[in-house]
């Protein structure tokens, strides 16, 4: 559980910055309180109820509401005189990414990452470089860099592929492993595989709309 | 001929770095990208990369291509067959424009296409697999051989389907247009 808060922790301060004015510098003490109160005296993972919604939006209740109470208890001190406003109260937050929703941005990002690093780590266990290779100068550079995928021909060229089946087979095996890691990644949270695919249609289509 | 140029794959492209490339920086259009990468490996190749792959499958040593996908057992059965024609024939290129191709080796290359487009450890792109299975029935029906049950009519959708298509190789062109006739 520690883990998974870990890996979503640039995604829950984000939000906390850009949509509920959380200062930089308060951004950390939230969310590791968020994380410590959920953690240990609440285990949200185990209420998560996909009937009741997804574990993404019930993280952001629990996170928007232990927010709001923060800030009271914040703004109460201070009133009182018992605490300095924060130094950067006035600072514009990171810049943030143009779309409406930062959490999910960042959320997708920490999910892919997540994603790709063990792909990469399982292709160098598994000794098959070949099939990370194909997946990252073919769809991974191309996507991220937005230039033109390396042809076919030149695939065989550099790998060495001596049959036509080859570069599409490594192709359709690499993105096999992306597709299944990536559910293992948000199966982390996601209660069943139905879950894992409204989880990914409803990134994708907040992204439709961002994008 | 793409085969005749290999390079050691250990200095090729890309790097062993998980670093190299991540999402940290990625925006909307990135990562919905990213998400729809699991749809669809046949899109991920385009015309151009469709006519090196076909000519790559016809001129392939015809042995290991068929026998990949089939098994070991039909490696040999390929090679039989390929050795004892007459003219000897090395790869898919020659037994479609041999004099008298065998039944049995077009036979195993509309199976080898077939397996190609539906196994999901074969994956030829799906089309090019198609292009691959009619080439072989088309050829044995130009000399009078049936190794398929397929109707004309199936034929000729099939065939006014390959001539559309803009990566065919002119070898693989006169087979369907032939059949047009």
């Amino acid at each position: 559980m520690e883990e998974l808060f870990k890996r979503y922790h640039r995604a829950l301060k984000a939000y906390l910055v850009r949509r509920r004015k959380v200062t930089p510098s308060e951004v950390d003490e939230v969310v590791d309180g968020f994380v410590a109160s959920q953690m240990w005296e609440r285990d949200l993972l185990a209420r998560a109820d996909p009937k009741k919604g997804r574990f993404r939006t019930l993280l952001l209740t629990a996170l928007r509401r232990y927010t709001a109470n923060w800030l009271r208890h914040r703004r109460a001190l201070r009133r009182s005189g018992g605490l300095p406003p924060p130094a950067d109260i006035h600072s514009t937050p990171v810049a943030a990414p143009p779309t409406r929703d930062a959490f999910e941005v960042e959320w997708a990002r920490s999910l892919l990452n997540q994603t790709i690093r063990r792909m990469h780590e399982h292709c160098i266990t598994d000794n098959r470089l070949d099939i990370w290779r194909v997946f990252e100068a073919r769809l991974l550079k191309p996507l991220l860099d937005q230039q033109p995928a390396p042809s076919y021909a030149d695939l065989c060229r550099e790998l060495g592929l001596k049959r036509a089946a080859q570069a599409s087979n490594l192709l359709t095996t690499a993105t096999r492993m992306y597709d299944r890691i990536l559910r293992n990644v948000i199966g982390e949270y996601a209660g069943s595989e139905e879950e894992i695919d409204r989880e990914i249609d409803d990134l994708m289509k907040t992204f439709e709309r961002g994008a | 001929m793409i085969h005749g140029n290999c390079v050691n794959p250990h200095l090729a492209m890309g790097s062993t770095s998980s670093k190299s490339r991540d999402f940290s920086n990625a925006g909307p259009t990135e990562l919905l990208k990213a998400l729809r990468l699991l749809s669809s490996p046949d899109s991920r190749w385009g015309d151009a990369d469709l006519k090196d792959m076909l000519q790559h499958a016809l001129d392939a040593p015809l042995a290991p291509e068929v026998g990949q996908a089939l098994g070991e057992a039909f490696t040999e059965r390929v090679r039989q067959l390929s050795t004892t024609s007459l003219p000897a024939i090395a790869n898919l290129r020659d037994l479609v424009s041999h004099p008298n191709p065998p039944a049995d080796l077009l036979s195993l290359v509309k199976d080898f296409a077939k397996i190609s487009a539906e196994h999901p450890t074969h994956p030829l792109p799906r089309d090019l697999a198609k292009v691959l299975y009619y080439t072989a029935i088309l050829v044995a029906r130009r000399h009078g051989l049936t190794i398929s049950a397929q109707d004309d009519a199936a034929i000729q959708r099939a065939t006014r389907w390959a001539m559309e298509l803009s990566w065919l190789d002119d070898t693989v062109r006169q087979v369907f247009a032939s059949a047009t006739v």
